[in-house]
């Protein structure tokens, strides 16, 4: 695989104090000596417990400044994503079935797990990574047998916390989900990789039936499913449409959604199917996230202006809009880049872009969607040859941040051989293991093809 | 190692749940207004857009053949398929018929299909939708990317977006308003829009529904009407083209060099060079020959065909004048010898008459004749020379010579009739030359007498769309608007002639009864006569088209006559005379020099034949015979005869119609025998027709009956209010019209009302003077005379306005049926599902 090119170095900024808070793991100067009895205490239950319990270092903690600097990178088209699905990121299928059986002693991809691949995202030169939805998936009604990324349970709970799914947890750590998570993108960030988090745009069945105030109902009472999307339903953005005023408790539960990104340290979200929600839902929600953190990235999944929705119970899309809204970036159209005819549609295409930005404030950009999650494997459409040539495309073209996916670097064709099989550890109400072809797994546990 | 610890946000303790009251967005960014626009076209900007429509079409096609065609073009390019393949159809059928309302039609019912699949729905569900509704299901949008859509087309893509309340029927409130939804609804937008998306779809439903009806039937209306005003202003289009061209016609006519050799030559002439020159000293067969007849005497009648081949025959044969001699003629002379035995006493026939090759050779030789072409003289001392030498064998032999004399007259008569088989047509240089020119001639003739067809065929031909029917079709539209025959008349008159006449009979009384009335329907009848005597003639009162149609054609047919006699005279006679059958010798004048001397031909009064008076006679017997028989059975005369018979038998037509208004009109005598006498004159004027030998109803053999019936019809004057309504309709200008019908009401009588004459004998007297009449005394010219009789009139054409308004109220009750269902449906189309949760909704709203 050809290296992505370099990026400069990221010079970070001054550290900013942080006094009086504590954490759970963190003691702060003032109280070190008085805990010190309390602390031999705990030692030494600790060591009668040692089968049972790992011993945490307790040690200070060093905290190492950090800062970020997301939404500059991409101004400045230096961010370099790689989209990865947590789950089956670093999974080991041992009997080449590409399932993921762990009754078979295969392990699924967790969080601490996705650590030790992170040195070689960083050395195949990736400075950002898109992750997929972490959420608890639905069960009823579900795509595939581990329940889609993109139907989840649950967004936060009821303290704030990110709702995460166990699957990515590593059971054998005693820290907590969050910690979990915490520990990856502090590895991240320690490779200078920055983190961004996939924002779902809609419910599973499950989150619908338990928190109607969210939901999108139609007149009659019936559900607004989008149409082709038999596994989720729509929220609903509106109080009144007609007066403009929004639904104060999907607001806050984005709010709240933002604060627990930033607490984590995630540099940026990337907003799934954005035109989900008005553009008034992102101005607000997006200004309120730069009151936190004014480096906080925002990349929309929009890719191209749309008189009307040809989908049922989606609203149109509208890039500028979202744009104008506060996203940092979005989605464009170079994932139909093999359907164009010749160089002077390529061409337009960046021109047309380049008008748009002129009408913007400074700074919006394309991600070079040329590969996505709901893309075929780019080798269906050339080969290597092809992968080569969208890598040094993305990298040169004006207004563009290069985007990947995990298995583009080794040139994996996304084809499965569990498909329309039946999987004995399904875990939602699904017996039938389903995935679309040649697409990235979103549905089903799988072990992409690595780098020997 | 943390980078940054985790920092547990401790203002988010209450859960989102707990939010409830709604955020305002006032200060926050809103959507841009849509790219695209909704169309507003009017009428003045339809023909931009169309021809825009048209640019994009061609584009779309373009790039659908180059492989790049977007999905918008694609889905285009059915319509535009639609339209090409429809010009294709139109195309096709339009070159198969000749007439030319027809061909016009073909496109203009293409276009009006296309038209009525936009005319339709825009008539019969856009505007009642848009009135009941309050919107418009047909509007259409201009995208992003400037392409053209309906915005309802599809119930799933619908750019709400892009009502933005600017104009009428685009405000989303409004329509919301109309509709019926309360204003104080949640989310009553989106309410409004659902309704929208309903209502569009079920109207587009309803026009795939009806389309299939609808489409054809509206089209078939349109038509219908458009044919009304496409063939007057066809006819005023063509008629001018037409007349313009007689005039070129007749200059080119007048001005025909009679120098052969000053005449281009024309492929005729060229193809009949090339194919003789083939043949060139050599002997033609009769397969070629009839191949040269039937190249020059294409296009021409039987009549004159005859007179060509005649000639052509002649030329050929005048060469040698002789007959062809085969290679082996003393063997043919042999064989005819041997095959004239009988069988018996053939030992004593063949020592008395088989001759050797050299007796044969010398007996030819004795002829002088040139081995190969033998002449008639030749022939005869050839037969002497072989009964010479069988004389010598019949005296020498001591048979029976009755019976071998006999035997030489069979055997002699074989070979005369053997070698007369083979008669010489040789073609010689001279031959070529001649044929040639005369082909040139033709060529000319054929040329000029085609484009005098087609101008004859435009005037008073017997298909549509000429001249003379559209005559008869006016007149025949005015008499029946004038006696106001209903759809249930003609449903009778169609069956019978019974049913007809009884009809006809109430109706003119009806008319007649009142003075207003038929003063204005013999007015109006008089003008469409008037009218149609413009059409043919034109304005002047000297000059008519018609006249100078005749004319040409009588200066086309005499000066080829006098070019083929300048190519050697007596070499094409037999075509001459075929052609003209006068002396071509003579000034072969126009025969008719005026307005007038046309109006006097065609009403069959013209000057009779005056006989030089200086002549005894014997010698006005010779002139009156030549005269009598000047052209009488040429080509020219059967040419022109047709236009005049044609003219009769339709203008005698309408005046038997208007003949009969006044016989009506007549106050009801008192005396019985008058009574009856009028009766019986309105019932021969009805129906009598030209069968009847001499119009002699049930007379009984009785001849003064006869005379005072005939008397009754054309001697008693015509009605003053008829004279008057009838004077005004126009001088000679405007085709004369009351006198000529005073004329034709004269003949009629001089003609068919004189117990003296029978019609039907070849010269008759007029009046009991002793003049000869000129008129040829023809089936056809008495049926031209007598015309149509009015119940055959009204029965034929009440059948034709029966099926046209029968069809005309199906399709029309169809259409109008399909027309108020689709209307009526607008009121039955977005009801509300379960009203009952708006109003509930409404209610909670309030509460809370």
């Amino acid at each position: 695989m050809t290296k992505i090119t370099k990026i400069n170095p990221i010079m970070f900024r001054a550290d900013i104090n942080r006094t009086g808070e504590t954490t759970k793991y963190q003691t702060t100067p003032n109280t070190v000596n008085n805990n010190k009895a309390s602390e031999k205490y705990l030692d030494n239950l600790a060591m009668i417990n040692a089968p049972a319990v790992k011993k945490v270092d307790n040690k200070k903690t060093e905290i190492q400044p950090y800062k970020n600097n997301l939404r500059s990178m991409i101004r400045n088209n230096e961010s370099v994503m790689l989209a990865i699905v947590p789950r089956i990121f670093n999974a080991k299928d041992l009997n080449g079935d590409d399932r993921i059986s762990i009754k078979d002693g295969e392990t699924v991809g967790t969080f601490l797990n996705a650590i030790d691949r992170l040195d070689e995202v960083k050395a195949d030169g990736f400075n950002t990574i898109h992750i997929l939805p972490i959420h608890p998936t639905g069960k009823k009604n579900a795509m595939g047998t581990a329940g889609s990324l993109y139907s989840p349970l649950k967004f936060v709970e009821d303290n704030g916390d990110l709702a995460i799914d166990p699957t990515l947890i590593d059971k054998n750590d005693p820290r907590t989900p969050n910690e979990q998570f915490k520990a990856f993108i502090d590895e991240c960030h320690k490779r200078g990789i920055k983190v961004m988090l996939d924002l779902p745009s809609c419910a599973s069945v499950e989150l619908f039936e338990n928190e109607p105030e969210l939901m999108a109902f139609g007149r009659n009472g019936e559900d607004k499913t989008p149409q082709g999307w038999e596994d989720i339903r729509m929220f609903e953005p509106w109080s009144d449409v007609t007066k403009r005023t929004l639904n104060p408790a999907l607001y806050e539960m984005h709010r709240q959604y933002v604060d627990a990104c930033i607490d984590l340290g995630i540099d940026g979200i990337r907003a799934d199917v954005a035109r989900a929600k008005p553009t008034e839902f992102w101005d607000k929600l997006i200004k309120y996230s730069h009151t936190k953190d004014p480096e906080f990235g925002w990349l929309a999944e929009s890719y191209t202006y749309e008189c009307a929705s040809p989908m049922i119970n989606m609203p149109f899309d509208r890039p500028e809009d979202l744009l104008m809204a506060g996203f940092d970036d979005y989605y464009g159209q170079y994932h139909i880049f093999h359907d164009w005819r010749g160089a002077q549609e390529f061409n337009d295409y960046i021109k047309q872009n380049l008008d748009m930005s002129h009408r913007l404030p400074a700074g919006k950009s394309v991600i070079g969607s040329f590969l996505t999650h709901d893309d075929v494997s780019s080798m269906l459409h050339g080969g290597e040859n092809f992968c080569k040539m969208t890598t040094v495309l993305q990298s040169t073209i004006p207004m563009c941040n290069p985007y990947f996916v995990d298995g583009f670097q080794t040139g994996d064709y996304y084809d499965y051989k569990y498909r329309n099989t039946v999987d004995p550890e399904t875990k939602t109400d699904r017996q039938e293991s389903n995935e679309h072809r040649w697409h990235l797994a979103i549905f089903k546990l799988k072990e992409l093809l690595k780098v020997v | 190692m943390a980078i940054n610890p985790i920092q547990p946000n401790i203002e988010q303790q209450k859960t989102y749940r707990d939010a409830k009251t709604p955020i305002k967005t006032g200060e926050l960014v809103h959507p841009y207004p849509a790219e695209g626009h909704l169309v507003h076209d009017d009428l003045l900007s339809i023909p931009k857009f169309w021809l825009k429509d048209i640019a994009y079409d061609i584009r779309c096609v373009r790039n659908g053949l180059n492989g790049t065609a977007k999905d918008h073009e694609t889905g285009r390019l059915n319509d535009v398929g639609l339209k090409l393949g429809g010009i294709g159809i139109a195309t096709y059928l339009a070159s198969r018929t000749t007439n030319p309302k027809v061909r016009i039609m073909e496109y203009a019912g293409l276009g009006t299909f296309l038209a009525s699949m936009s005319l339709y729905p825009m008539i019969a569900i856009n505007a009642p939708s848009r009135l009941v509704q309050g919107f418009d299901i047909g509007k259409e949008y201009i995208d992003d990317q400037g392409r053209k859509k309906s915005v309802f087309q599809d119930g799933n893509y619908i750019p709400y977006d892009m009502y933005r309340g600017e104009y009428i029927g685009e405000d989303l409130e409004i329509i919301g308003d109309r509709m019926g939804i309360p204003r104080d609804i949640k989310n009553r937008d989106e309410l409004t829009k659902e309704q929208m998306r309903k209502i569009a779809i079920q109207n587009n439903t309803l026009w795939m529904l009806g389309a299939g009806f609808a489409t054809p039937v509206m089209t078939a209306l349109i038509c219908c009407g458009l044919e009304k005003i496409l063939s007057p202003a066809m006819e005023i289009v063509r008629n001018k083209k037409y007349n313009s061209k007689i005039s070129n016609l007749l200059n080119q006519t007048r001005e025909m060099t009679l120098m052969v050799d000053e005449i281009e030559s024309n492929s005729l002439s060229q193809k009949t060079e090339k194919f003789l020159t083939a043949f060139k000293n050599k002997e033609i067969s009769k397969t070629e020959l009839e191949q040269l007849v039937n190249t020059l005497s294409n296009d021409v009648d039987e009549n004159l065909k005859t007179g060509i081949k005649e000639d052509i025959e002649k030329i050929f044969k005048s060469e040698k004048n002789g007959f062809v001699l085969s290679d082996n003629f003393a063997e043919d002379i042999q064989n005819i010898i041997k095959s004239s035995s009988n069988g018996r006493n053939t030992a004593t026939f063949n020592e008395v008459f088989n001759l050797s090759k050299e007796e044969i050779a010398t007996a030819l030789a004795n002829t002088h004749s040139d081995a190969k072409y033998i002449s008639e003289e030749q022939l005869s001392k050839f037969k002497d020379e072989l009964k010479n030498i069988f004389k010598l064998k019949i005296e020498a032999n001591g048979g029976n010579k009755d019976w071998l004399y006999t035997q030489q007259s069979n055997i002699i008569e074989n070979i005369t009739k053997s070698i007369k088989k083979t008669p010489s047509m040789f073609v010689s240089e001279n031959g070529i030359k001649d044929i040639t020119a005369f082909a040139k001639v033709l060529g000319d003739f054929k040329s000029k007498d085609k484009a005098l067809d087609k101008c004859k065929l435009f005037k008073v031909e017997h298909t549509s769309e000429t001249v003379l029917a559209n005559s008869y079709k006016k007149f025949e539209d005015a008499i029946f608007d004038i006696l106001d025959i209903k759809y249930k008349d003609l449903k009778l008159m169609k069956e019978s002639e019974t049913y007809t006449k009884e009809i006809l009979d109430k109706k003119i009384q009806a008319l007649v009864s009142n003075e207003e009335k038929y003063t204005k329907a013999v007015k109006k009848l008089a003008k469409v006569m008037a009218d149609n005597q413009i059409m043919l003639h034109g304005e002047s009162e000297t000059e008519s088209h018609l006249k100078n149609l005749i004319s040409a054609i009588e200066n086309n047919y005499n000066n080829t006559a006098k070019r083929i006699n300048n190519i050697g005279e007596g070499k094409f006679s037999k075509t001459i005379n075929k052609l003209i059958k006068e002396d071509v010798n003579d000034e072969l004048k126009n025969t008719i020099t005026s307005r007038q001397d046309l109006f006097d031909i065609i009403d069959g009064l013209k000057e009779p034949y005056k006989p030089n008076e200086a002549l005894d006679y014997g010698a006005k017997a010779t002139e009156f015979a030549k005269e009598s028989s000047n052209g009488v059975g040429s080509s020219k005369e059967l040419k022109i005869n047709r236009i005049i018979a044609r003219i009769q038998g339709v203008e005698n037509g309408q005046r038997r119609m208007m003949h009969a208004l006044d016989i009506y009109k007549r106050q009801i005598p008192a005396d019985e025998y008058e009574k009856h006498l009028n009766e019986a004159v309105k019932d021969a004027i009805l129906t009598g027709n030209s069968r009847d030998n001499t119009l002699k109803l049930r007379t009984d053999n009785n001849p003064r009956y006869y005379i005072d019936l005939m008397r009754n019809a054309y001697d008693t004057p015509l009605q003053q209010s008829t004279k008057n309504a009838m004077q005004k309709a126009g001088d000679i200008k405007n085709g004369d019209i009351f006198t000529r019908f005073e004329k034709y009401l004269k003949r009629f009588k001089d003609i068919i009302g004189n117990n003296d004459i029978d019609f039907t004998k070849p010269a008759h007297r007029i009046s009991g003077a002793a003049e000869y009449s000129a008129d040829s005394t023809t089936r056809m010219q008495k049926f031209n005379l007598v015309a149509q009789n009015p119940v055959d009139f009204f029965k034929k054409a009440s059948k034709m306005r029966f099926e046209n308004q029968k069809w005309l109220r199906t399709a029309s009750g169809i259409g109008g049926t399909v027309l108020a269902a689709t209307v009526l449906m607008q009121f039955g189309f977005g009801k509300i599902k379960n009203p009952q949760n708006i109003q509930k909704q409404v209610s909670d709203d309030k509460n809370n």
